[in-house]
């Protein structure tokens, strides 16, 4: 049986060590997303990668943490990797389990890491790329989701990822292998409504119709962000405030789907101090507008007037 | 085609040089988000190179990196030995770039070896091959360092070089983490290199043991390098 997210509420996924932008907004959260590598060092010997938590990094971290949940967001595990998903990864995944728990841990579907042109050989792609959509990706990744699933006592989820590579082999479309891989695995979804409204406008789909078939009883976290256009594409980049078109996005899912433990708001470090305080503090408001729909929320209320 | 083979037939493509075919647009923007965030971890792990390097074939010159250097991971640090590498193999450098970029990667080191536990204890009294220590490094500059470095940090014009050998040490144990070699040590050093430092003069090789500078190898020993 899977895990029941605890109903967090709004979080921040930021790397910015800038005290008086936490000082601001840290009262406001519910949450602070944490991605584990962020806080590490990495050493390669040979094929093997070996992740360690830098002197003070993660203690500094669960210090601006302090009093707050965390949840971890990973971005080195590389899932879907036909060479094999990095291990270091899940080393120090164990690591920070121990120091604290979390509430659930999301990672990307997608892949970093490639097998090279000789045996045993490994490629780095620098940069994440999608999955096609077949039986033989699906077959990879949900033992390994569901692997997962199973090593800690709380929800595994995966992301949906951004992509701008025109025709992904694979029958079947996004939702729908979103939608076999939470069955087959056991996992849940992490999902990134700019992400996937990225992917509707410079592929062409009705994300809303698209929404309409994603399994949403799935969805424990969602990701917000907001990005560039360049060149005709909607780019994911995490730059600053989060479109309108996102938040009805979010609006719409949020009043569907009845496991929703927390929205996120992902910004890079050097954009969260272009945008300051305020501006976070307007984006994070906004957010807690949109958790407010949740049908467990409506509950809430009627209980309340009662 | 196998998942396996389309994984490393698209990883090729994203990784292209720069005069492959440019395929379709998707495709070049995920080419140009790749370089761009290689051109990212540089930023962050060589700061004062990145400044440093001259405005007129800047642009030319990263790109060639990419097309030469394959990245290999996520984390900056590798991107950051990787171009200091590249650097100190160009024919022509531009002038202490290369220096300055050895400079930034020796400070890296010496922070790592601690995170990685392997800046060796140093055994003064074992008897053995004197070698320089895991995070330690032997920075070489034809100018002062300190007029390059602070030339670099405030966007200055960099120094003319000079006729002068200059040198940092760099090393988990040093206080500030550098600091120029004495006349000793640098002969000391020399001899390290060559494998040849029984010579030595023991007053300078206990500092330089003290400072995580040199390690001492005793063959299969246990703990040793």
């Amino acid at each position: 049986m899977r895990p029941t997210p605890p109903a967090l509420g709004v979080g921040l996924s930021c790397a910015s060590d800038e005290p008086a932008l936490w000082e601001a907004v840290a009262g406001h959260l519910d949450y602070v997303e944490v991605t584990p590598e962020h806080l590490c060092r990495e050493r390669i010997v040979g094929a093997r990668r070996h992740m360690r938590y830098a002197p003070d990094a993660l203690a500094a971290t669960l210090a601006r943490c302090e009093g707050l949940p965390i949840v971890v967001h990973g971005v080195e595990l590389s899932i879907g990797s036909a060479c094999g998903w990095n291990a270091a990864y899940i080393d120090i995944l164990d690591q920070l389990w121990s120091a604290r728990p979390f509430a659930w841990h999301s990672e990307h579907l997608g892949f970093l890491l490639a097998p090279g042109d000789a045996p045993g050989e490994v490629r780095y792609a620098g940069v994440p790329l999608p999955l096609p959509t077949t039986d033989e990706a699906l077959d990879l990744v949900a033992p390994r989701a569901a692997a997962l699933v199973q090593r800690y006592p709380v929800p595994f989820l995966l992301e949906n990822g951004v992509h701008y590579l025109p025709h992904l082999p694979g029958a079947r479309d996004e939702v729908e292998f979103l939608n076999a891989l939470t069955e087959r695995s056991g996992c849940d979804l992490l999902l990134d409504l700019f992400n996937f409204h990225c992917n509707a406008q410079n592929h062409g789909f009705d994300a809303l119709e698209a929404l309409s078939r994603l399994r949403l009883d799935r969805v424990v976290e969602i990701h917000v962000a907001g990005g560039v256009t360049h060149d005709g594409y909607l780019l994911d980049a995490h730059s600053g405030a989060v479109p309108a078109a996102v938040w009805s996005l979010v609006d719409h899912v949020v009043a569907r789907a009845p496991r929703l433990a927390g929205i996120t708001f992902e910004i890079l470090d050097g954009a969260a101090e272009r945008l300051g305080a305020a501006g976070m503090l307007e984006q994070i408001a906004r957010a807690r507008e949109s958790w407010r729909l949740r049908p467990a929320a409506a509950q809430e209320v009627v209980r309340v007037a009662c | 085609m196998s998942l396996a083979e389309w994984q490393r037939d698209l990883v090729a493509r994203v990784t292209a040089p720069s005069g492959a075919p440019p395929g379709p647009a998707g495709l070049a923007l995920t080419r140009m988000l790749q370089r761009n965030w290689r051109y990212t971890r540089l930023t962050h792990a060589l700061p004062l190179t990145m400044l440093a390097l001259p405005a007129a074939g800047r642009d030319e010159l990263l790109a060639d990196y990419c097309d030469v250097c394959p990245c290999v991971s996520f984390f900056p640090v590798h991107e950051a030995r990787s171009f200091a590498g590249y650097l100190a193999r160009l024919p022509t450098p531009p002038p202490h770039v290369a220096s300055i970029a050895a400079m930034e990667v020796a400070l890296i080191d010496a922070f790592e070896a601690d995170v990685f536990d392997d800046a060796a204890t140093p055994r003064p009294d074992a008897r053995g091959t004197l070698r320089l220590a895991r995070g330690a490094s032997r920075v070489r500059f034809s100018a002062a360092p300190e007029q390059v470095l602070g030339a670099a940090l405030a966007g200055r014009a960099l120094p003319r070089t000079d006729a002068t050998d200059h040198e940092l040490l760099v090393a988990p144990g040093i206080a500030g983490l550098a600091r120029p070699p004495t006349a000793e040590e640098r002969r000391l050093l020399d001899a390290c290199e060559r494998g040849c430092a029984d010579e030595l003069e023991a007053s300078a090789a206990a500092s330089l043991l003290g400072e995580r500078v040199l390690v001492r190898v005793v063959q299969g020993a246990p703990g040793d390098e």
